[in-house]
This record gives structure tokens, sequence and C-alpha cells, in this order.
């Protein structure tokens, strides 16, 4: 230790050079801390001698004041850049004490899902909207009239028998299609045209195998207007094939017989699985029954209190729980209403 | 239906390969949809001859017959009394599958191999004698395979819709529509040309039965030809016996039923009534039914000997003993038919023709059709033909061009529809159509439409699309349930969607209201009635996958319930949503989200409905249900309207599934009147005031009574208040409560803060809540 030391034009004494050594030099925090305490702190060397100088002769004053707080300057320049050091290495070092195994199984935020049946039919009911078509519902509970007697079905139709039908106490049941939507939409609009309306939604058969359920789904489309023929039915259900299964599917029809059109049309898809060339899904006919349609009967017009003479219009439907069973890859529709969580958390 | 191919083709002029007339049934109407060989499995059976015949060593009632045909010579062991040599007979090798579903191998007979059979008739499900062995007479050579000496079969498995059933469940009735596409017509059946003798039938129900004949005859000793034997057995039919195979024969080409009497067990005249009530008829199957006023029979002197159009009578049919036949041909009208056969659940081939529709006008030609075909071994039978009644008069359908071309958008010429309708059999005029007889299921112009579109196809019409002219619109109470089910997904809960029968008992547990609707025919007893609650399908949901092993998870539905009374149903749509309280292991790795849920989990999902579909949920303490924890329910209401239950399952309720513990919501779904958008209040831009206060709480003090107290206090200032400790010491229980001030144009001060405290303070004070020392 020789004389002064002088830095950035302060006079040092020698342990005043020392400690900004240190300073500069020590390791950690709490170092800092220390030193901060020793020469700043309220009770801190440079503060005692800064409260001392007014006892100074006043000659001295000046100057001592002077170096002090240049001093001062110094020593807090010196421990924040030491700190912001010392700060920036515990931050890196904690960061890479803090390493986690993010292949360990995350903590995903608890979202539920929907059904596939209500993702399906969603897709029907945007592709039904996109067409211009009205979402409407009826009942599940129906009476005997709306859907048999209106449909063109009497008492002693062998039609009724293809229905295997839940009774309740007369004149209910639980309706076996969404065909009653036909009349109880036209009774609704009360002559309005023209009538693009649609419904979704439950149905009951007293089945129950691998390829029917007791309770399933189905969707019925009604477009009923002045001069619509079955060139319009053609037109517009090639158009909901389009919008439900993008693209332009390969399609074929069929005469066919549902006792409330006439006359009757079934639509086949060609298989999306094989393409054609037949699997099991299509039983080997290359081909995917889906679609019945038709130009509804004048009895039904009438039953719906319009006029067969001056108005007509066509229907259309399928089953949502078929289209989704394709759509998923599902063989048993029993598995769809089963609502087992393996089977509904993959799809 | 099935049918045989050649059985269709016969009726036509042209011959159609079966690929061209499957496709073309398919798009006539008819879906064709399984085509099968009649002699599937008898591939390798051949034509050989026997060239020796030598006693078996040791069997003495054996013989071992060589014969050759094919590539080498074969010795085959035969108990048979023919197949000497000379004769031809039929050889089925080793793995020959036969009609009765054996598949033969290499036999061992006192020693000697004997690798397949030579055949009878009937082992290859044919008729043929006499002899134990099928001699063949007719054309080939030793070696030339059976399938080609018979000429292939094809059995068409058709999907016969209840339209097309009323006239074309026959060969005739699907070749007409093939000739009609075609652009030609059918051949005329026979006519009769024998005397009617009156007095042996009396028709006493004319609107049941307008129309009957009745041939007697000699039974016939003629046995159908082998290609008939095989079309009917292609059809469906197993032979019987020479004359029911005939009458088997007619309903399946021409589509009339016959029926053939034993006329020596029969006093006529017959009599076509209608039953007495309590009348009883033993059937040929065996059944003794007993009649009501409303089934047809036909019965002679002695009383009812058939249950008219559905089956014959034990007593009056045919047997070894036979020697003379009363052959009937009759038209029976369909909606009886129909009764009576569903009525005893009879439904015969003959029931299963009449119930749809028969052809009124056929009743003679089909018998000379019958004749025409017994005499063609040049001996024709001859008889006593006696007819009662008349076939109804043809009905009239409109017949309206425009209306149909409108109808099926299609630009057909006149001259194309009416000659379609001809070939169909309609006599045309300029604005109706004569119906023929055979077609019970057209009598408007709509009919005739379909008749066109089928024949001339739809695959012609243009597709067009009406304009949309009205944009589209959901219901909005189902777009309100879209929102929910979205709400409650995205909060975590998985859709189910759950079967809606429920045991008739209603659903286990205390207290649970009984069902309302039960159903007349349940596939099963527990599943006899309509459910009025959803939630315990979620329960059930939950405990089937518990017995599968698998981790439970939350839960909802949204669905019907059925309740009002049976006499008015109401549907009222639900949502059900169910919590377990378990602990998610994966969370727990985590440890910072350790934790399980409980019932405010489900109050919490309750206030996210209200908050986020403006729905005005209350949720209000009193008037327990049994199936919810006693002292952990509300009822949530909108407005003054209960719309269901949230809280913790009963431990009971839970026992009965076996399940944990968990919580449930259960609410009616009614969409809320539109409101309007709730006005927005700026945010404040000045720092909020932080307090925390702890304290004492009294046993019994509801928070929602507190916090009334609090926010009443604390002014437009409080900006929130949030209870988050609670722990009890010497004092009782203590809650700590986090208080948020904050104003909307200014920093508030910290005196502020006090006053606003001690107004607080002052006001718990009247709840008993003091500060904690
Ligand atoms: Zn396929």
């Amino acid at each position: 230790m020789t004389g002064p030391e002088e830095l950035h034009g302060v006079t040092l004494l020698a342990e005043e050079a020392a400690a900004l050594a240190a300073m500069a030099d020590a390791s950690s925090v709490a170092e800092l801390e220390r030193l901060r305490v020793e020469w700043l702190g309220r009770r801190g060397r440079v503060t005692e001698q800064l409260r001392a100088v007014g006892t100074l002769p006043a000659d001295q004053r000046r100057t001592a004041g002077q170096r002090l707080n240049a001093l001062r300057a110094l020593m807090e320049k010196r421990l924040d850049a030491r700190l912001a050091e010392c700060a920036r290495r515990d931050l890196e070092q904690r960061l890479i004490e803090e390493r986690l195994d993010l292949t360990l199984p995350s903590a995903p935020p608890a979202v539920g899902r929907l059904h596939p049946v209500t993702r399906t039919r969603r897709r029907l009911e945007d592709a039904m909207v996109r067409l211009g078509f009205s979402l409407f519902e009826g009942p599940q509970v129906e009476d005997e009239w709306h859907n048999f007697e209106a449909l063109n079905m009497p008492a002693e139709h062998p039609a009724r028998e293809m229905h295997d039908t839940f009774y309740l106490p007369p004149p209910y049941l639980l309706r076996t299609h969404t065909s009653p939507f036909q009349v109880r939409s036209m009774k609704a609009a009360q002559g309005r045209l023209p009538l693009r309306v649609f419904t979704i939604g439950t149905t009951f058969r007293r089945d129950d195998d691998p390829t029917h359920a007791p309770q399933f789904m189905q969707m019925e489309g009604l477009l009923l207007d002045v001069g619509i023929g079955l060139g319009h039915l053609k037109g517009v259900v090639r158009q909901v094939f389009k919008e439900v299964f993008g693209g332009d599917p390969v399609l074929r029809i069929r005469p066919s017989f549902f006792p409330f059109t006439e006359p009757s049309v079934e639509w086949d898809m060609q298989c999306t699985l094989c393409g054609g060339s037949g699997c099991r899904v299509c039983q080997n006919t290359g081909f995917l029954e889906l679609l019945g349609s038709g130009m509804v009967h004048p009895h039904v017009i009438r039953a719906g209190g319009y006029d067969p003479e001056l108005v007509s219009g066509f229907a259309f439907g399928w089953g949502v729980d078929r289209l989704a069973m394709l759509a998923y890859g599902i063989d048993d529709i029993r598995l769809l209403y089963q609502n087992d969580l393996r089977l509904l958390n993959q799809l | 239906m099935e049918i045989a191919a050649s059985l269709i083709g016969h009726w036509l002029r042209e011959p159609m390969p079966v690929e061209a007339m499957c496709a073309r049934l398919t798009r006539l109407g008819y879906e064709v949809v399984e085509t099968r060989p009649l002699d599937a499995g008898l591939e390798p059976v051949r034509l050989v001859q026997v060239v020796d015949r030598r006693p078996h060593p040791s069997r003495s009632r054996l013989a071992i017959v060589t014969a050759i045909g094919g590539t080498e010579p074969v010795e085959v062991v035969t108990g048979a009394a023919n197949g000497l040599p000379g004769e031809r007979l039929f050889y089925a090798p080793p793995g020959t599958r036969l009609p009765d579903g054996r598949t033969l191998g290499t036999r061992e007979f006192g020693g000697v191999p004997s690798p397949g059979m030579l055949c009878s008739a009937g082992e290859l499900g044919l008729r043929a004698g006499p002899g134990d062995l099928w001699v063949w007479k007719g054309p080939g050579e030793p070696g030339d395979r059976y399938t080609d000496l018979m000429g292939a079969e094809t059995i068409l498995v058709i999907e016969m819709t209840p339209n097309l059933a009323q006239f074309a469940q026959s060969a005739r009735g699907l070749a007409r529509d093939l000739a009609a596409e075609a652009g030609g017509r059918l051949p005329c059946l026979p006519a009769l040309q024998t005397p009617t003798v009156p007095g042996r039938v009396v028709l006493r129900a004319p609107d049941r039965c307008p129309a009957y004949a009745l041939y007697e005859m000699a039974l016939p000793d003629t046995d159908l030809p082998i290609r008939l034997q095989r079309q009917l057995r292609a059809s469906g039919f197993r032979l019987v016996n020479p004359m029911v195979d005939w009458t088997n024969y007619i309903l399946v080409d021409t589509g009339q039923p016959l029926h053939a009497f034993d006329a020596e067990r029969v006093r006529l005249p017959i009599v076509v009534r209608m039953a007495a009530d309590g009348e009883s008829l033993v059937t040929l199957d065996g059944q003794t039914l007993t009649l009501q006023a409303d089934d047809l029979v036909i019965a002679d002197q002695n009383g009812p000997l058939a249950l008219a159009g559905v089956m014959g009578g034990r007593d009056s049919a045919i047997d070894e003993g036979t020697r003379r036949v009363l052959v009937e041909s009759a038209h029976f009208t369909a909606p009886g038919i129909y009764r009576t056969a569903r009525r005893y659940n009879l439904r015969t081939d003959a029931a299963e023709r009449f119930l749809r529709g028969t052809d009124p006008e056929a009743l003679l030609p089909v018998l000379g059709h019958l004749l025409t075909l017994l005499g063609e071994d040049g001996r024709p039978p001859t008889g006593v033909l006696a007819f009662a009644g008349e076939a109804p008069e043809r009905r009239r359908a409109a017949y309206r061009r425009d209306q149909i071309r409108n109808l099926m958008s299609a630009s057909w010429t006149d001259a194309e529809m009416d000659g379609v309708l001809e070939r169909l059999g309609f006599v045309v005029a300029e604005d109706e159509a004569v119906v023929p007889s055979f077609r019970p299921d057209v009598s408007e112009t709509v009919d005739l439409a379909e008749e066109l579109g089928r024949i001339l196809s739809l695959d012609g019409i243009p597709d067009r699309v009406p304009p949309v002219t009205t944009p589209a619109v959901r219901d909005p109470a189902h777009r309100f349930r879209e929102r929910v089910r979205d709400l409650v997904a995205a909060a975590g809960y998985t859709e189910i969607l759950s079967r809606v029968f429920v045991d008739a008992g209603g659903v286990p547990g205390p207290d649970r209201p009984p069902v309302v609707h039960r159903l007349v025919n349940p596939l099963r007893e527990e599943e006899a009635a309509l459910r009025t609650e959803l939630w315990p399908s979620l329960l059930e949901t939950l405990a089937f996958n518990r017995d599968r092993g698998v981790d439970l998870a939350p839960l909802f539905e949204v669905g019907v319930v059925y309740r009002g009374t049976p006499d008015a149903p109401v549907e009222e749509w639900e949502l059900a949503a169910v919590l377990p309280f378990l602990e998610d292991l994966n969370l727990h790795l985590h440890l910072h989200r350790r934790g399980t849920p409980d019932v405010y989990a489900l109050t919490g999902l309750v206030d996210l409905l209200a908050e986020r579909l403006h729905w005005d949920l209350r949720r209000v303490s009193g008037d327990p249900v049994a199936f919810l924890h006693p002292g952990r329910q509300q009822k949530v209401l909108d407005g003054g309207l209960l719309l269901g239950r949230v809280g913790e399952i009963h431990p009971d309720v839970l026992q009965g599934y076996r399940l944990p513990p968990a919580g449930l919501v259960s609410l009616v779904i009614r969409p809320p009147a539109a409101r309007p958008a709730p006005s927005v209040i700026r945010p404040s831009r000045y720092p909020p005031l932080t307090r925390d206060l702890s304290v004492v709480w009294p046993d019994g003090l509801l928070f929602e009574e507190a916090r009334r107290a609090i926010e009443e206090a604390g002014s437009s200032m409080l900006e929130s208040c949030v209870p988050y400790d609670r722990f009890s010491g010497s004092f009782g229980q203590s809650l700590t409560i986090r208080l948020r001030f904050r104003a909307p144009e200014r920093t508030l001060t910290e005196d502020e803060g006090d006053r606003l405290v001690q107004a607080i303070l002052v006001a718990l004070k009247r709840h008993g809540v003091v500060l904690r020392e």
C-alpha cells in the first residue's frame, strides 16, 4: 500500500481502493450487500464521513464533500454493475437447475368432447342450412295419425309392418321415422310457400342388432312449392351429397318405395372405402345405400293442408348414425350408444 | 324373395343373360341383393356309365360297381338294386357338397374302399324314378358334368318393396316389367276351354271373396319335369309331392296361389263364408284354431275345410290315399287376409300373395296354365269346372300427361308414355287409363307417373336446383341447446347419448318420481318405460365404464325426458352433468395442481351457464330432494321457475351404482327470452387498493348473506370480494377475505381504504362476524 491512488479523478485512500476492488471481484449478491452496508449503509463508512463533513473546518468542507460524493457514486456504480452480473449468473444457474422432464404426461386444459353422433348431426345440419333449409323440430312421442295415417299408411297397410313400432297407450307411439315432420311442418306453415325445411332427431324401432338399434337418429328434408318436380329432387339431393361428403361422389338412383312419396327414389353412393371394388362395409356391392327420397304423395300434401293440384314437393331422409358409423369406421351401431369412454375418447 | 332366373326368363321372347337381368331388375326397383348358383357344391358330379357290377366279397346286400367317365374308371360300393352294366348314372366324387349339406369323402365297406357315391335323384335335390339310383335317360356322354347337363340355374334374391310385391311377386310379374322396359309384352295365359257346372260353389261373402273357381280331376300322376323341379327349388321351395309341387310351381310362376283338397273328403257344395265366432279348424300344420267372425273360411256341408287364402285344413288335405282332387283358384281381397294371417301368425306363401293383392281375372287362365303343363306329356287331364262370382270391375285412373311430365321433370312424348302403359297392361284413353286387374296398387295419376319413371328410367331426368329465396334459420330452442352442449363440453365434460328406455319400476334410489309412460310392447322388461330423469343414465354410464376398468370422467347429456301424463305427454329437454369427485392422477403428478373436485365445481358449472348464456339461473337453498346429499344441494331457478338441482349425490344412490362420491347438475333447458346485451362498464385506469380481512365466522352464517352485507357497505368502490382461506382455531371458524377496491376516475387513498374496511366491518358485525385478533 503506497500513496493515495486516483480513480476517475477521485483520490482514494488505500482501504477505499481495496474496497472498490473487492466490489468489482465480489462473487455473490450477499457479499455485495455486505460491502454496500459497510460503505454506503446508514452507518456505512462513506455515509458516516459525509455526515461528519459539517464538522470539518470550513476550508476543507467543500473538497472533502466533493470527494466523498464522488466516491459514493463510484461505489454505487461498481456495486450495481457487479450486482447485475451476479444476478444474471445466478439466474442462469437457477434456470439450469430448474430443468424439467417435458416428456412426462402433459396437463392439458380439462376440455370435454361432443358425442360423435352430435358432431355428425351438426355436419349434416350445417350442410342443410347452407343449402337454404331451415331447421325445425317435432315430438318424439307421436300419435298414430301423424306417424302413419297422415303418411298414407292406414291401419291395415302392410307397410306398417316394416316399422317395428314401440307403442304407448293409444293414440301414442314412439315415432318410427322423422317423416311425421312433413305433415307437421306443412300444417305449421299454414299455406306459406316455398317450404324449405328439415328436421333431425331421435327415432325408434323395435329392433336390436348390429345394424339396427332400438333408438337411432334420422334427418328429413322437405321442399314444397309450385312446380317442383323430380329433377329438383335430383338436383338438390346431389347437392346434399356434395356438401356432406365433399367432392363429387358417384351416385346411383333406384326406384324404391315409401308409402308417403310417389315416385320414391333410393340413392346409393359408391363406397368411399373401396372405391366401388367391393369390401366388407359395402357388403361387396361397391355401393352404400344411404338416402331415401321421393315426391311427396298427394295424400300427404293434402294431410298437410295444401292442395296437391297446385303444389308439389319432395322429401328425403337418411340415418345420422349410419353416417357417423361410416365417418368413424364403426360397424356395430350399438357401440355408438354404449358410451364406452375408451371409444368416445378416440373419436 | 328368392326366384329362379330361368323361371323369369321363360316368359321373355329373347333370352336374357343373368347379369343383365339383375341389373335391369335393380333399375326397375327390384333390388337383386344376391345371386347364387342352385348347384353350388355339385360341380364335381359327372355322368358315368356302368361297365361292371360284382357282389361285395363279404356283404351280401352290397355290390361293387365299376363305371367309366372322366379320367379313369371308378369303383364304388353301392346298396342300390339298380346300377347295372350299361346304365348311365351320376357319380359324385369325394369333395362333392350335396344339397342336404353333406360333403362326401371315401368310405370303407367291409374292407372295400368306396370313394364318393353314385347318386339317387333325391341326393341331388330332385325326384326321379323308378329305382334307387338315378338312371339318366337324357343326352350326354360319360364324363359330362352334371351342371352342364342340367344347365345353369341361378337363384336371385330380390328385396321386394311392398308396392311392387302387390303385383310382381312371381316370375310372370317380374318378366312383365322386363319385357315392358325392352319394348315388348308378355304372351297371354291360355284360356280354359271347359264348360262350368253350376251348384258346386256358393259365395256368401262377396266382398271378401268376389270370385272362386274349382276344378275337380283325378290326382295327376304326372310329375314335374326335372327342369321345373329345379326352377321350383331355385325359387326357395322344397319338393313335397307332385300335387303340392305343381301348385307351388304355379304360385311362383304366376303369383296365383292354388289349393288342392282331397275330393273324397269334401261334401260339395263348397261354401265360402265368414266363420262363426268360436268355430274351430285344425290346420295343415296341426294347430287347432278357434276362429273369429272376421275370418273367411272355405267350408263344405260338414264345416270349415280351410282358412281361406291362408292355410288349408288337415282333414281335407291330400295324402297317399288321395285319388281325386279339387283344385281351388280363388280371389280373396287383401285386407281380410292380412288381418287373419296376422291374427294367427300364419305367413304362408299363399297368404303372402293374397294379403298384398292378386289378379282376380287370372283364376281360370291360371288353371288353364296348370292343365297345359300337366298335359305336356301328351295326356291332358279332364275334369269338372265350377265357377262362382265375378272379378271386380277394372279401376280407372286419371291420366294427365302434362301433370306427369311436370312431376317427373321429364320431356317424354305422349306416345312414349302411352306405349309404356300399354305394355304394362293398361288401356290408355284421352285422360284416363284403365288399370289392369293385376295392379291393385294403381289408382291415380301419381301411380302412373311412378310406373313411367321406373320403365323409362330416372337417370335421364335432368338435375335442377330451385333457388334459395329466403335465408335458412334454425329453431331458437335448438340453437340454445347447442350452446349449452358446447359450453358444458368446454368445461371438461364428455357428452354421451343414452337410451331413453328405463325399467318400469323407475329409477333406483330413494324417493324417485315414478315413470309416466310405459311401452305396450317393450323389447325387454328392464326397458319397459320412458325416462323421466336424465341423470340416472349418466350414473349407469359411469358404472358401465367402471365395470370395464375405465377411468371415470365428467359426463353430460342433453336429451329428452318424458313427463306429463299418459294422455298428455310432455317432452322436456334436460341437461344433466355428473362429476366424479376423484383426483386426477395426471394432475397429481404436477404437484402444483393437486386437488379433488367437489360440489363447488358443479355450482360453478351452473354459474358458468348463467354467465355465458345470459341465462337467468339462480341457485337457492331449500326444499331438499332425497337423491342428493341433504346438506349439499340447491335448487336452480330461472325467475320463479324451478329448472332443476345441483348438488352432491346422496351416498345411498351412489351405493346403488357402486360409484365413488360424485355430484350432479340436472336442469330443464328452457331458452331464456332474448335480453338486450348488457351495457359495458369502462374499466378504470387507476390502481386498485387491496385489503385482506381475517374474520371469525359464526356457526350457520351463509356466505351469501355476508357477501351481500359486504357489497352494500363497500359501495361501488368494491370491485371484488373473494374468500381465499379458511381454518379453525380456539376462536372457532375463521375466514380470510380479500377485498379489492377501485375508483373509476382517481386513485383511492389509504385513508379511503381504511374507511371502506371500517364500514364493511360494521356491517359484518351485525351478522356476528368480527375481526380475528
Ligand atoms: Zn366398399
